[in-house]
């Protein structure tokens, strides 16, 4: 079987599945797939892209793109969504519904998860102010920067900011209401607030904890512990509460 | 006082205020986002602070009442104004909560109130979400100032009859509280209506909710759902949020400080509340002839065990405001029942992949005519639908 190599970007995927599906018997692979005996690059054609998301809009609506978009964030492999574009083209409008499939139900969790970190992460990010610069760093577990950096880019359109993926070294800079990814090293210490507004943020999350109610369970199922390092909050609120207790 | 002491002081004041929505904002965008989760599991999602606790009311079940030994503390609401936008601009926060206790008169608050809401849209130009209590007795006048400058607006209803705030609130009564909520339920629909005809928002709240305590008082949960849907339907509420009373006072009306908040009866009437909004039970379905919920029973499980001739249900072909009364399936699972069976037909081995809590929905299911769960009597069934502390007294744990 030969494998399709793409260069990572989404449209380079697109392109590869567009191949793929022309030929049938190809795999398609990520730059971080492991060696094809038989492979060849595909060229990332921005046209293609385009006409290969216009024919999937047409067949299944616009939903199983943003789909495929997400479960692509979230890292599903290529063999994984060239079978759900195979279905899609099979099934069109249905293709939603159809959850009793296995390559459908997949992409959809994919992409569901990728779509709840994204929502997450629009939550648990911490901006430092450093001059005119607001900086927020993250390691989340998918791709997500492109999602998280346009809801940034749009709720602060009138300030300069810097969503940094550490695992990945990326980051999405943000101004003007638009956002564009760069790469960008891990800084070399941590990023301090210029005002003391952290601090008092720590003394309003102890004050509203209600001892009375204490449920850790709930509380890192909402808000798992591998997001903790970046929270300026210091969530185990411990026993230090600076009002009295209940 | 220095400021972290005051945000300690107003932010504590502040948090038996059950709300924490920060949903359908007027300007768009992402709703519902939760930035952090306090060790009570509760979602942190706006700042929730009191503008100042010198409290001139005396509510019995108050912790900020006149008589009560507290710290006292007030924002400027300039000061406020500030800390609010520090918090929203380093994504803290969605936004403000604002509620207070009555300092001089409910005018005078709520001129106070009012002051920091305009200083947050005019002179900040701050787009975040915000929450304003109103102040029961206001005067209309500052009550529709404040919805022209929040996304939500609420007056709390603290207790669920007249009777029970003669008693336990004397300086409020049931007037004060349904005034202003009229007044809100005026502005929202004008607001909804303005929006329907495609005009730039004459910026207006956008929806109305309420709170009462539960427990402080002896009403009943007929007594409690009777007003809720009351409340929904007469002032069009988007929710009515229900707080476990924590013991605060000595006073001989109130549960003693021995008494631990009736945290389970308040889980119960939040499940009936959806199953009222949502679902289409109607109260006399959740109540029966007892007035109390069962507090070992989801109010839907002990519903469908009253029920038992209208089940079992055929998956491939019942209709979808029935499957929703099923236990363990619910609104996103029934429209995905109804969107997968129009593709083909359902087999008992799609269901687990739907999202069903099958443990308990199989007992009122068929598939292709074949019944999914187990031959149980009544009391059976009933024992396998029980969700209360088990035989040794060990509660379980009531949230999943």
């Amino acid at each position: 079987m030969t494998g399709l190599r793409h260069d990572g970007t989404f449209d380079g995927l697109l392109c590869a599945l567009d191949e793929a599906l022309l030929s049938g018997l190809t795999r398609v692979l990520a730059p971080e797939d492991p060696p094809l005996f038989l492979e060849e690059a595909v060229r990332t054609d921005g046209g293609r892209a385009r006409r290969f998301t216009a024919r999937l809009v047409a067949a299944s609506g616009t939903e199983a793109v943003r789909r495929l978009w997400l479960a692509s964030l979230a890292g599903a492999s290529g063999d994984l969504l060239s079978a759900y574009c195979r279905r899609a083209f099979v099934l069109g409008r249905a293709l939603a519904d159809d959850h009793g499939q296995d390559e459908v139900r997949q992409v959809h969790r994919l992409a569901r998860a990728a779509s709840v970190e994204a929502h997450r992460l629009a939550g648990f990010l911490r901006f430092a102010r450093r001059g005119e610069v607001w900086y927020a760093p993250c390691e989340p577990d998918f791709a997500v920067l492109p999602i998280v950096g346009n809801h940034i880019a749009r709720r602060f359109p009138d300030s300069n900011r810097i969503v940094h993926d550490l695992r990945r070294e990326r980051a999405a800079l943000c101004r003007d209401g638009r956002f564009t990814l760069i790469p960008l090293a891990r800084p070399t210490s941590a990023v301090e607030d210029d005002e003391a507004f952290p601090r008092l943020w720590r003394t309003y999350f102890r004050a509203v904890t209600n001892e009375a109610r204490r449920n850790e369970v709930l509380q890192r199922s909402r808000m798992p512990r591998r997001y903790w390092e970046h929270l300026v909050e210091e969530p185990e609120g411990g026993d230090d509460v600076s009002g009295k207790g209940c | 006082m220095e400021g972290e002491r005051k945000l300690a002081i107003l932010g504590e004041a502040a948090r038996h205020d059950a709300s924490c929505a920060s949903g359908s904002s007027r300007r768009g965008g992402l709703g519902g986002i939760c930035h952090s989760w306090t060790p009570d599991g509760r979602c942190v999602s706006l700042l929730k602070v009191l503008l100042s606790n010198r409290c001139v009311y005396d509510c019995a079940y108050c912790l900020n009442r006149a008589s009560s030994d507290v710290e006292r503390a007030e924002f400027a609401p300039a000061e406020l104004a500030k800390l609010t936008v520090a918090f929203y601009r380093r994504n803290y926060i969605e936004g403000l909560f604002l509620s207070s206790a009555v300092v001089g008169s409910p005018d005078a608050t709520m001129e106070r109130i009012v002051t920091t809401l305009r200083l947050l849209r005019q002179v900040h130009r701050f787009p975040g979400y915000i929450h304003a209590k109103v102040i029961p007795g206001a005067d209309p006048t500052l009550t529709r100032q404040a919805a022209r400058y929040a996304d939500r607006v609420s007056v709390n209803i603290e207790l669920p009859s007249s009777e029970s705030l003669r008693r336990l609130a004397p300086q409020k009564t049931a007037q004060a509280v349904l005034a202003p909520m009229g007044t809100l339920a005026e502005v929202v629909a004008e607001g909804a209506e303005s929006r329907k005809k495609g005009r730039s928002a004459p910026a207006a709240a956008v929806s109305q909710s309420t709170q009462l305590i539960v427990g402080a008082s002896p009403e009943t949960d007929r007594t409690i759902l009777t007003l809720t849907e009351a409340l929904y339907r007469r002032y069009g509420l988007s929710r009515v949020y229900y707080s476990a009373y924590m013991p605060v006072g000595s006073s001989p009306d109130l549960p003693g400080p021995d008494r631990p908040p009736p945290l389970r009866r308040e889980h119960r009437l939040y499940q009936a509340d959806w199953l009222l909004r949502l679902y289409g039970f109607a109260v006399d379905e959740l109540v029966g002839d007892e007035a109390q919920l069962d507090e070992n029973l989801d109010p839907k499980a002990r519903w469908a065990l009253n029920h038992l001739e209208r089940f079992p249900l055929e998956v491939n072909g019942a209709e979808p405001s029935e499957l929703v009364r099923v236990p363990g399936l619910g609104l996103t699972t029934a429209r995905r029942i109804v969107e997968a069976r129009r593709l083909r037909r359902l087999e008992a081995e799609d269901l687990p992949r739907l999202g069903l809590a099958l443990k308990r929905a199989r007992h009122f299911l068929t598939c292709n005519g074949r019944f999914l769960g187990e031959r149980l009597t009544a009391e059976g069934l009933r024992q396998r639908l029980f969700d209360g502390p088990d035989i040794e007294g060990r509660q379980l744990r009531l949230f999943p």
